[in-house]
């Protein structure tokens, strides 16, 4: 059997109560779904992220969104992403014609490097971030950076917080104060509803107004749309289980490292692994363990592998002891 | 059909690491010998062919006697040689005239050897077959060896299969007689094809690959540079492939492993030295230089680019270097890297740069 262990993921489905309300919204598919089931959506959205509904903007999945965004503000000027980055980021901005400029981060601590950041951004028209970071796991912004940026650029900070459920921390709130921020969640990953691609964004009504276009093009299904208010309506199910890959990922972390494996530090439901064997994906491939080979951005000997079920990972650990007494 | 896999080996390359003599260039085999040294190459050849998965599916042709045939012959595998010895001790001459009977015979050539060993394969077969080398050298800095000999096997793997992805990469000439008195001089001396294991192909969405070659990649970068150039002022390009492209886009002629000055889109010298680039600082104030990380791990000055002395960057102003790489090569080092001998030199270079990687696409790395 094979594991795959290489989308970030939750390994755990979601209660009989989210089950049940998507299958609510099945029973009204052969309709668009209508305004008010999307100002629910909204409101419950609303209530779970501490701000008002007019901040909220809510989409099929992150990924398309960021895509969106990325596409439009490179309109107005140049694009500022961090490298490493979500690969999606980096492949839309890249297919751009606009000015794009990467900021690296530091290695081998894989800090962001404010400084630099701060010159590019500038007089960037778009500026943005994974934090939590894709593929390294780690948070790069605190509330004291985000401000820094946000203030001395003169176009918009873009956030991509998809996991900031297991980071525990977020800058969301922050849009109230900064007409220039933008803040984009998910419910993909600690909520384990990926099949379903609902992903939303908070941000001032300057804006969202430059997005009322895509609104309708970009609403969720009517199915994912249930699913999610019911999912919101049970945040301790999604705390537990963002607890338990919490202590998963440590538990994984703590024995890889006992390998020998240089494990980096992740506020995510993944770890950045360097191992001592090249081509490390494929020899895990080869055992049947998939996890994200991350070597166009780093050397073959890297690995990043989701946190799964307590037998997912110990199947991944042993498979990686495997590949490690490989001579 | 199966793939042809060429295998010379040199066996004496390694020798000087073991009695601390950094290498058997030249006349340093003999001494090598007298102070006990032991053969290694052969271990790490038999190392690479028992790691190798699918010596069935390919067919190899060997060098002759402890060139290859000796090891292949131990490791039970079938083969054919290639050419036949001119005397009882080998020499680079061996490995050049074997290289290039081999270049029309085989698909892809693997070498066992050191810094030494590529530049005779370089001589060799230039860009004609990929070559990987199975690095056991004293010193290897060139970028066209696999990790180790387990390393050159899964590459090796991939090839036969079908699952490698081919690049230019750097070999490099490195000055022996400065290493042994503790200095690391070197210079690009050409490129050879290299097979590296591709990026897994991942199910799902996250597949992770460039579609674009190598060299669209060099012709969108050197675009966005000549579309930049500033009338009267000199541009200092430095060696390597992608300063050639810029090169070729303004269609004038480039020394490929040299420093040519441009001026007002025409080569004002050719294949400078650090005092013809003194001399012609002399008489112009507008000065950029355009180079290329050379050696795959990241250095822009002190290993390759060597004309650009700490004399010369003494008189360059750090936003005058415009430092150009293709995606793939920088995202392979993990910084750039200067090591001038200067320590003023360095400190002024060191801190962030920009490096231009595709048209208008620039990624800020830290200098160490
Ligand atoms: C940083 C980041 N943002 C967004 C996403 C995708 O989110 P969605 O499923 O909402 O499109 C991912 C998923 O891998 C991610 O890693």
């Amino acid at each position: 059997m094979v594991t795959e262990l290489n989308r970030n993921e939750l390994s755990y489905p979601p209660p009989s109560g989210v089950i049940g309300a998507a299958r609510k919204g099945l029973q009204g598919v052969n309709r668009y779904a209508t305004a008010r089931e999307i100002a629910e959506l909204k409101s419950a959205l609303s209530g779970y992220c501490g701000i008002a509904e007019e901040f909220i903007f809510v989409t099929s999945g992150v990924e398309i969104l960021l895509g969106q965004l990325i596409q439009l503000f490179a309109r107005k000027g140049g694009i500022v992403i961090i490298d490493p980055t979500f690969f999606i980021i980096a492949r839309v901005a890249e297919s751009l014609k606009t000015g794009l400029r990467k900021v690296r981060l530091m290695r081998p601590s894989l800090d962001l490097p404010m400084e630099p950041l701060i010159a590019e951004a500038r007089d960037a028209a778009l500026v943005v971030i994974d934090s939590p970071n894709n593929p390294t796991g780690r948070l790069l912004l605190d509330r004291e950076s985000t401000r820094k940026i946000c203030e001395s650029t003169k176009g918009i900070l873009l956030v991509d917080e998809s996991y900031c459920e297991f980071a525990g921390f977020s800058v969301i709130d922050m849009v109230k104060n900064y007409s220039n921020l933008i803040v984009t969640r998910t419910m993909s990953k600690a909520f384990g509803l990926a099949g379903l691609k609902v992903g939303y964004m908070a941000a001032a009504e300057d804006v969202l107004r430059d997005l009322s276009s895509l609104e309708v093009a970009l609403r969720p299904t009517t199915p994912s749309a249930y699913a999610t208010v019911a999912a919101l309506k049970d945040i301790e199910y999604m705390k537990n289980n963002a607890a338990l890959v919490g202590k998963e990922r440590e538990r994984v972390s703590r024995a890889a490292s006992a390998m020998g494996v240089e494990v980096y530090p992740s506020s995510t439901n993944f770890l950045l692994m360097r191992t001592s064997q090249t081509n490390a994906a494929r020899k895990l491939k080869d055992l049947e363990v998939i996890v994200f080979d991350p070597s166009n951005q780093f050397s073959s000997q890297f690995i990043r592998v989701s946190i799964g079920t307590p037998d997912e990972n110990n199947i991944f650990l042993s498979a990686l002891e495997k590949v490690l007494a490989m001579e | 059909m199966a793939k042809r896999i060429g295998l010379i080996v040199n066996p004496i390359a390694g020798m000087g690491g073991s009695v601390g003599l950094k290498g058997t260039d030249g006349k340093m085999y003999p001494k090598a010998v007298e102070l006990g040294a032991e053969p290694v190459t052969a271990a790490r050849a038999k190392a690479f062919l028992s790691h190798l998965k699918l010596k069935d599916k390919s067919a190899f042709s060997v060098a002759p006697g402890g060139m290859g045939e000796d090891i292949a012959r131990d490791a039970g595998i079938k083969f054919t040689v290639v050419s036949s010895l001119s005397g009882r001790k080998t020499s680079a001459d061996d490995t050049r005239r074997i290289g290039r009977e081999m270049s029309n015979k085989v698909d892809l050539l693997v070498f066992v050897g050191g810094d030494g060993t590529a530049r005779d394969v370089y001589d060799a077969v230039g860009l004609k077959i990929p070559v990987i080398g199975v690095p056991s050298g004293v010193k290897m800095f060139g970028a066209v060896f696999a990790v180790n000999a387990i390393a050159a096997a899964e590459i090796v793997d991939a090839f036969i299969e079908g699952n490698a992805a081919i690049s230019e990469k750097e070999v490099m000439d490195i000055n022996e007689e400065a290493y042994r008195e503790g200095r690391l001089e070197s210079k690009l001396y050409g490129y050879l094809m290299v097979p590296e294991v591709a990026g897994l192909v991942q199910s799902g969405k996250e597949a992770t690959t460039y579609s674009e070659s190598s060299h669209e990649n060099q012709e969108a970068i050197a675009r966005y540079i000549i579309e930049g150039m500033l009338a009267d002022t000199l541009y200092l390009l430095g060696a390597g492939s992608t300063t050639t492209a810029i090169a070729e886009g303004l269609k004038v002629r480039k020394t490929l492993l040299g420093v040519d000055a441009i001026h007002n889109n025409r080569v004002v010298a050719e294949n400078l030295n650090e005092k013809g680039i003194l001399e012609l600082l002399k008489h112009h104030n507008k000065v950029k230089i355009i180079i290329s990380p050379i050696g795959g791990n990241g250095f822009i000055f002190g290993r390759g680019n060597q004309e650009f002395s700490p004399a010369v960057l003494k008189l360059i102003e750090k936003d005058d270097i415009i430092v150009v790489a293709t995606r793939d090569k920088i995202n392979r080092a993990a910084s750039l890297r200067v090591d001038t001998n200067d320590a003023r030199i360095d400190k002024k270079l060191k801190g962030f740069m920009r490096v231009v990687t595709h048209y208008n696409e620039e990624v800020v790395v830290e200098v160490v």
